[in-house]
């Protein structure tokens, strides 16, 4: 879905960061959240993931943890490492790993941690709907 | 005249002659008997020459004198002769002996050499010539003193008891003969010379009873009994005479009052008769001392030995013990004991000073006589055997039924034969030692055997133990299987999942209403595998010790209203109504794992669906003062009284369950009560079989202890 079937005019679409190695997945995700009217930047490793967080200025970013070069949770750090201003960027960590301290790592940098199998990518456009405060788009129903 | 002592003196030596030949031909081959024989006949002569003295006319005297210092001179030679042979010592050549002897004999055969003649008083008229029949005589007798003196000293065992019976003898005849001829003589008593030559009887049976007997009567009686009272009478005589003497010298040196003498006797007599015992008690203990200085009490030694055997059951200490009881008691050198166990040497102990040679187990095994002593042996291989071993005595210690080894006595102490007492003790103690050694083996081997057991256990133990290291490497490799494989199923479920939700959602267009239905199954069974797979991981995570309660504030009326929309579809499909009861009153947010317990809650559910096929599933939510309660009840198939007790545990499943649900792992109830427990709350079950079932829980609103706490401490913690 190109972005130009959004609803939203481009001065406030938000742009969502989805670092995801597994193209089956991404592209899910992309098509749901572009379908919700956000433009969105897909990033198939953590080094072009953290370059992106730089240069694209994504309103939010959806990590995978597992991916070539860094993974998501390297990506964190390397943030961290720059000085990132978190606060401006939500971040939600969406990965099948559920290891308790991977969890816990993500929650100390302020992420949102979920795995992904649990979840439909309705759900997850519903929670970052709402950590980025937007009514959730009504085209899919 | 033929009087009474010449009598006597024929007697003696047709006597003489008599044992010579009695012991002579027994052995008629042997030296040691011949020159027994000669001994015997030259005794003879110098006897009966002595008994003619006395009876012949004067005149004709000078023939029989000479004989006598014939037959005097053969005594000499055949004493040197015969005491060289049976000692083995030969201070004298043989060759000597015999040249000096035969010349000196013959010498006193021509008259005038030694002797002239004889005076009417009977006085022979000797020579300067019989100067050197005595030196050669002296020299013949002494030798062969020396000779038996050296080896009574250096023998042990038979000859050394047949040299002192020899020694005894000789002792005997020269102390009378030294008394009637030489002693009393010297007193001017010479009404008793004749005697002198009766004790050469003596003699003659000594030494034959020495060479013909092996199990030889203990000479000390004799010797201490005698010395006894050879030292008593020789100091009471002395006292006596001294005290009469002494007396007589002071008292009745002016006047002899025969009226005063008689008190002063009769207080001697007085003082002598009650002096006699203590006196006898004290030679007895002093000559006592000197000849039993190895001497035992049979009865003793008995009771000590059986106080050993009842108060010692290990087998080595019993037989150390007794032997050195035994060894010392009989006062032997050296004792070994062999014991047997199923024709093996099995113990051996061993007593003072080894000997070069130990009895290896051929050899023994020709010791199979229940006793013997060696010095009791005529010779041949037994006897060979034990001399070249040392041993003197050999015992085989058998009980009625079972042989259970050798005794082994080396020599006494005192160089002895081993008495009639001795080996009468043996046998006692013998049979007694056999019984105790064969206990005290029983109780050995049973005791061996226990160690044998505890090394096996121990063995089998530590078997185990490596299995069971094994086994739980082998679980952790499982769990970390499970993990790694549950991993890898997510990501391609998450796909299949979420294009399924995306169709039904209309992503890819408006579905059929059969497309809808269809893929709401796939969907469904797309989130049970997601399920399961989370169930899979919270098992291995229990088993790595990575399960952790992680608590937020959460919505539970919220919570479980999702969980029964979403399971609803499932409910429909089955004909079952799913109703949901929430609580009149809004509950306050419980402190709870969200993820854990909305799992728990959606296996209730999913279960309750699963195991009813016609009627409702009705979820109820309430407040139950400081905790929140939940009950999922069915109409359903029930739990059988028999699986009720194994229901929450790992991997168990129903049987009845299995049928309606073949899939089912068996770890929802499990997980199920891990997370309610660990977060504080009890799990809530009834069933009846056949009725339905009831599955919930209670969990405090606020957690009773710390998470962290609940978690380390794992599933035993149930705070109420």
């Amino acid at each position: 879905m190109a972005d130009t079937t959004t609803p939203n005019n481009a001065a406030d679409q938000k742009t969502i960061l989805i670092a995801e190695d597994d193209p089956f997945i991404s592209r899910m995700y992309q098509i749901k959240l572009e379908g919700a009217g956000y433009r969105v930047v897909v990033k198939n490793n953590g080094r072009d993931a953290f370059e992106a967080v730089k240069t694209e200025h994504p309103n939010l970013a959806v990590l995978d943890i597992n991916m070539p070069e860094l993974s998501g949770l390297e990506v964190l750090s390397a943030l961290q490492n720059d000085n990132f201003d978190f606060a401006a960027m939500p971040v939600i960590v969406l990965t099948n790993s559920s290891e308790i301290t991977d969890r816990n790592t993500a929650h100390a940098y302020g992420a949102e941690y979920l795995v992904k199998a649990e979840l439909t990518p309705r759900e997850v456009l519903d929670i970052i709907g709402a950590k980025l405060g937007t009514a959730p788009a009504k085209a899919a129903d | 005249m033929i009087d009474l002592p010449s009598l006597l003196l024929f007697v003696a030596s047709i006597i003489n002659i008599l044992i010579g030949l009695s012991i002579f031909f027994r052995n008629p081959r042997s030296k040691l008997f011949i020159y027994y024989l000669g001994l015997a006949v030259a005794l003879a002569i110098w006897t009966s020459t002595n008994g003619l003295f006395r009876i012949l006319p004067a005149e004709s005297l000078l023939p029989i004198a000479l004989m006598s210092y014939f037959g005097a001179i053969l005594v000499g030679m055949f004493f040197a002769l015969f005491n060289a042979e049976f000692t083995g010592i030969r201070l004298l050549p043989n060759w000597a002996v015999l040249a000096a002897g035969c010349l000196v004999a013959v010498g006193s055969l021509i008259p005038g050499v030694y002797a002239t003649g004889v005076t009417a008083s009977r006085s022979i008229v000797t020579t300067d010539g019989i100067l050197v029949f005595a030196a050669v005589l002296a020299v013949l007798l002494l030798g062969g003193l020396t000779e038996l003196l050296r080896y009574i000293w250096r023998a042990r065992g038979l000859a050394r008891r047949q040299a002192q019976i020899m020694a005894l003898g000789m002792g005997i005849a020269m102390a009378m003969g030294l008394t009637f001829n030489l002693v009393l003589p010297l007193f001017h008593i010479y009404g008793y010379v004749y005697l002198g030559p009766e004790f050469t009887m003596v003699y003659l049976g000594a030494l034959g009873y020495a060479i013909i007997r092996t199990r030889l009567f203990d000479l000390r009686l004799v010797f201490a009994r005698s010395a006894t009272y050879f030292l008593l009478l020789l100091s009471l005589g002395a006292v006596y005479s001294t005290l009469v003497f002494g007396a007589s010298k002071i008292v009745f040196v002016d006047s002899a009052s025969s009226a005063n003498a008689s008190w002063l006797y009769t207080l001697f007599a007085l003082l002598t008769s009650f002096s006699f015992q203590p006196l006898r008690r004290f030679f007895e203990r002093a000559t006592n001392n000197v000849f039993y200085r190895y001497h035992y009490d049979s009865q003793e030694v008995i009771n000590d030995f059986s106080k050993i055997l009842v108060s010692e059951l290990d087998l080595d200490r019993i037989l150390k013990r007794s032997l050195t009881e035994l060894c010392e008691s009989l006062h032997i050198q050296f004792g070994q004991l062999i014991i047997y166990n199923d024709e093996r040497v099995y113990r051996v102990e061993h007593y003072g000073q080894l000997p070069r040679r130990l009895m290896v187990a051929p050899e023994l095994a020709r010791l199979d006589k229940p006793m013997l002593v060696a010095d009791e042996l005529s010779g041949g291989e037994r006897k060979q055997l034990m001399e070249n071993h040392g041993i003197r005595l050999s015992m085989t210690l058998r009980t009625r039924e079972q042989f259970v080894g050798h005794l082994l006595l080396g020599d006494k102490l005192s160089g002895d034969i081993y008495s009639t007492q001795d080996i009468d003790l043996l046998e006692i103690v013998g049979k007694e030692l056999a019984v105790a050694i064969l206990n005290a083996k029983a109780y050995a081997q049973i005791q061996e055997f226990n160690l044998t057991l505890q090394a096996r256990v121990e063995h089998a133990t530590n078997r185990l133990r490596v299995a069971n290291r094994h086994l739980k490497e082998l679980d952790r490799a499982k769990d970390e299987f499970i993990s790694m494989a549950s991993h890898q199923l997510r990501t391609p479920l998450t796909t299949i999942k979420g294009y399924l939700s995306m169709m039904q959602e209309g992503d890819a267009g408006k579905l059929t209403k059969a497309q809808q239905e269809f893929v709401g199954y796939a969907f469904s069974s797309s989130e049970r595998m997601v399920n399961l797979i989370s169930d899979l991981l919270n098992v291995s995570r229990l088993s790595a010790g990575r399960f952790l309660i992680q608590t937020k504030p959460t919505d539970m009326v919220q919570m479980i209203r999702d969980e029964v929309r979403q399971l609803n579809n499932h409910a429909t499909t089955k004909g079952i109504k799913l109703i949901f009861e929430p609580p009149p009153e809004p509950l306050p947010p419980a402190e709870i794992d969200d993820n854990k317990t909305r799992q728990v809650v959606m296996n209730f559910i999913d279960n309750a669906i699963y195991y009813t096929s016609q009627g409702e599933v009705r979820v109820m939510l309430e407040q139950s003062g400081d905790r929140v309660r939940l009950e999922v009840r069915d109409t359903g198939i029930g739990v059988p009284e028999a699986a009720k007790k194994k229901l929450f545990s790992k991997f168990f499943r129903a049987d009845n369950a299995q049928i309606v649900r073949p899939d089912g792992t068996g770890l929802g109830l499990y997980l199920a009560k891990r997370v309610v427990e660990d977060q504080g709350g009890t799990i809530i079950f009834n069933s009846v079989e056949g009725r339905g079932s009831t599955f919930g829980f209670e969990l405090p609103f606020k957690p009773v202890t710390p998470i962290r706490e609940v978690a380390h401490h794992g599933r035993h913690h149930h705070p109420k």
